[in-house]
């Protein structure tokens, strides 16, 4: 069956890029091209660009520090996959594969080893990637390349075989789960003894946090044999990476391409018993509705309340509003339950564990203060990747759009405020209850006038920032629909981490661009009246750089929409 | 001095010609649809149909050619022509986070309805959609999910009508009830194209027809007026003149 599956994915590859490169004829695609080659020759092979793992891998303990550190990076991100789900499904078939492929004469099984096959052009993508930007000296490309490569394919596998183990216990419930009980048996020992290890080491924790080696302990805790043995995979898989010389490469290469062979067979055994699961909780489910018949001689309606939101839209007022509200609308109902109830948990467990650990409150409100601000940060430079409810969302329904008696401009603004507002008032949160955690007083020695000066400058600047940053990612959508990755899902997964470095990368240079004029002139001005009147004096320059900052966005915006009225439709363009 | 005629307050289309690259969609089509009238849009597979019908609702810009909605030009006046018309396309577009009822509000406040509320409750039920008022999308069946784009379309009571195959997906009762509202709106004072590949259909409800292939127009009027104009044709159903003139 390979044979086939070669085929369309070799075809499906060469159209897709002979399509994309056809575009290059539209001068705006010619312009983006030769921009963007440029920004590769820039990021990938200009003489003086960093190269972070050029110079050996350090050995002795620092090196060994290194891969304890990797891998328990990695320990969190098999972690989320079982957790979380991982993002996309990664066994998602297009409507396409699901109209032809799913009634042709192909097995379940052999369906899996297609999509597992199609994921190795992302892989191997990123492989390319990983080995440019880490550009090592001291073993070969090659070597690299191979170790990037069982790294990621490992990672893949591993994410599809939690999603199917998740999917199978959650869609056919304990027939689902007994299938998959060996499974389930090695991850309910694993977390246990994980649990165990953590109530043993609490005691020397806490002596640490009052005042002890805090490193120290949480180094003995890691080397714990229990804890040692869950991230032995994880280290074996990640070895190979960290390498110094060929011959310790070669050392290190076969336990990692052993963890990786033993991924498949679990993966594929796993989709067996999600195949025979899902037979046996049909014939459940036809038994349950057939007793239900002859009860009361009706089936129950599935959903008896329905959705409903707790953000109502005003009958009356400016139309494009209407758009605002539906995107966020679309927020809050696309963001999973499950992610959302589990950001919230890990984030009292964080608290909880801190309390626990250092019962001082002025360093819990400290820390806790950091990692508020820290989550604002990220969010300011990841969340506009994440928050799509804007073009990036509803260029799949373009023909909708333009189909409204709304002008170009105010549709293309309409949708840059509904993610920029989701945005902001996420990072209002955290920046908000970074200052309250900070009300006693903090590390930098900030008077309260001061760090209410500071809250006020972030509370200004955050929403122009946000603007300019999505409406990079809209301009991207809007001018190249046939390059830009449309609706809610990104690539997921740590094989597209690095596209995703390249890209988020790109956006804040020319975010950069964007805010080079305002934030100089805005400092210009705060420096000026802070000699005066100290911190506040800032205020008046994030302001001024926000109206700046947000003038160019009303400039831009206006032309967009010229842009939005002439765009043609890509019909029949599936979420991809 | 010439002066162009003012625009119908129905659909209006003068000389419209859409080009893809050098492939010639549709080619310089002309006609009109009065208030109250129901034109049929017929023609084989990649006539130039759906072009057309996107054309006409400024979904896609014409290469050249003039159309007005409403008695408002489509092009130099869009928001005013696409104020006063609905597209009910043969897929329907939705977004998958609205309820059944949000669809309907958040329409009615992108088209400034202002009594929505009086007005969506008696359209859930023309169109059967009180009990899933609050379902999303994806809980819906293909035909329930046309019928809510087909109320999307008729919550602003708009004075031009498209329909693009709206029988798609819609079981027996369904189709019947649709066929009373195409014809109620057209009653009502509304311009309505609809087009077809089900002439039976288009031969029932439409008061003239339009015929196009390879993007031109073939024949337009009334199928007594085809007819007259082609005496060969006389005693023909629609379906045997749209064969004989489209050599099907």
């Amino acid at each position: 069956m390979i044979g086939p599956f070669l085929w369309l994915t070799w075809h499906g590859l060469r159209n897709r890029t002979i399509r994309q490169l056809r575009r290059v004829r539209q001068p705006r695609y010619a312009i983006a091209m030769l921009a963007g080659l440029t920004y590769f020759w820039w990021i990938f092979f200009r003489p003086d660009r960093p190269r972070p793992m050029a110079d050996a891998i350090p050995g002795g303990e620092p090196g060994e520090l290194l891969l304890t550190v990797f891998s328990l990076g990695l320990a969190f991100i098999a972690a989320s996959f079982w957790l979380l789900g991982g993002g996309k499904a990664p066994l998602a078939f297009t409507q396409a594969e699901v109209q032809l492929l799913f009634p042709a004469p192909i097995t379940r099984r052999q369906l899996v080893e297609l999509k597992l096959f199609q994921a190795q052009l992302a892989i191997i993508l990123s492989t390319v990637v990983w080995v440019l930007l880490l550009g090592r000296s001291d073993v070969g490309a090659l070597q690299s390349g191979i170790a990037l490569w069982i790294l990621f394919t490992t990672m893949h596998l591993h994410r599809v075989g939690a999603s199917l183990v998740r999917t199978s216990a959650s869609g056919h419930g304990v027939a689902g789960a007994r299938h998959n009980r060996w499974t389930l048996i090695v991850l309910g020992a694993v977390l246990a003894a994980l649990a165990a290890s953590a109530v043993a080491a609490y005691p020397s924790l806490r002596a640490a946090a009052d005042g002890g080696d805090f490193v120290g302990a949480l180094k003995a805790l890691l080397q714990r044999p229990v804890v040692a043995a869950v991230l032995l995979p994880f280290r074996l898989v990640l070895a190979p990476l960290l390498t110094q010389s060929s011959a310790e490469w070669l050392r290190a290469i076969l336990p990692a391409l052993l963890i990786l062979l033993l991924h498949i067979p679990w993966v594929l055994r796993t989709d067996t018993a999600f195949e025979e699961a899902a037979a046996e909780a049909a014939v459940k489910r036809a038994e349950r509705l057939e007793a239900l018949r002859s009860r009361r001689g009706q089936v129950r309606t599935p959903r008896a309340g329905g959705a409903r939101t707790w953000l109502p839209l005003a009958q009356r007022g400016r139309p494009a509003n209407a758009i605002v509200w539906k995107n966020i609308v679309a927020i809050a109902r696309t963001v999973p339950p499950s992610t959302a109830g589990l950001l919230i948990g890990g984030v009292v467990v964080v608290i909880a564990a801190m309390l626990l650990i250092a019962p001082n409150v002025h360093d819990t409100t400290t820390v806790a203060a950091i990692l508020l601000l820290s989550g604002a940060a990220i969010a300011l430079v990841a969340g506009p990747l994440r928050v799509r409810n804007d073009l990036r969302l509803d260029m799949l329904r373009l023909e909708l759009l333009r189909a409204y008696p709304l002008s170009g401009t105010s549709i293309v603004r309409a949708e840059l405020v509904g993610s920029t507002v989701v945005l902001t008032l996420l990072q209002y949160v955290l920046v908000i209850a970074a200052y309250f955690a900070l009300w006693g007083g903090g590390p930098m020695e900030l008077s309260l006038s001061e760090r209410t000066a500071a809250l006020i400058v972030a509370l200004i600047a955050l929403p122009a920032v946000n603007a300019a940053n999505l409406l990079v990612q809209n301009a991207a959508a809007l001018l190249f629909p046939a390059w830009v990755r449309l609706g809610l899902s990104r690539p997921g997964g740590v094989e597209a981490m690095g596209q995703a470095i390249v890209s988020t990368f790109g956006s804040l240079l020319v975010l950069a661009f964007l805010l080079l004029v305002p934030a100089a002139l805005g400092s210009i001005l705060g420096l000026i009246l802070m000699a005066r009147i100290g911190l506040w004096g800032l205020v008046p320059g994030a302001a001024l750089g926000a109206a700046l900052v947000l003038s160019e966005v009303w400039f831009i915006t206006r032309w967009l929409g010229t842009a939005f009225d002439g765009q043609e439709p890509v019909f029949g363009r599936e979420e991809s | 001095m010439h002066t162009p005629a003012a625009p119908a307050p129905g659909i209006d289309v003068r000389s419209l010609t859409k080009l893809y690259g050098d492939f010639v969609a549709v080619s310089d089509l002309s006609f009109s649809v009065a208030p109250g009238e129901v034109l049929g849009l017929v023609g084989p597979n990649g006539a130039g149909k759906t072009t057309t019908l996107r054309s006409l609702c400024g979904i896609i810009r014409p290469t050249s050619g003039e159309i007005s909605v409403g008695g408002h030009d489509l092009l130099r006046e869009p928001v005013k022509a696409k104020a006063s018309l609905a597209f009910i396309p043969d897929e329907p577009h939705l977004f998958e986070y609205l309820t059944v009822e949000e669809h309907l509000h958040f329409t009615a406040r992108v088209y400034e309805v202002d009594d929505a509320a009086e007005r969506i409750a008696p359209l859930l039920d023309e169109l059967e959609l009180g009990e899933k008022r609050r379902a999303l999308p994806g809980e819906l069946s293909r035909g329930m999910r046309q019928k809510l784009a087909i109320a999307c379309g008729l919550v602003h009571q708009p004075r031009a009508l498209i329909f693009d195959e709206p029988l798609t997906g819609l079981d027996p009762a369904g189709m019947r009830r649709m066929k009373a509202t195409i014809t109620a709106r057209a009653a009502a004072g509304a311009a309505v194209i609809l087009s077809s590949h089900l002439l039976q259909l288009v031969e029932e409800l439409c008061t003239r027809i339009l015929i196009i292939q390879h993007g031109r127009l073939v024949a337009i009027g009334a199928l007594d007026d085809i007819i007259t104009e082609r005496p060969q044709l006389a005693g023909r159903g629609l379906e045997e003149i749209f064969l004989a003139l489209t050599g099907g």
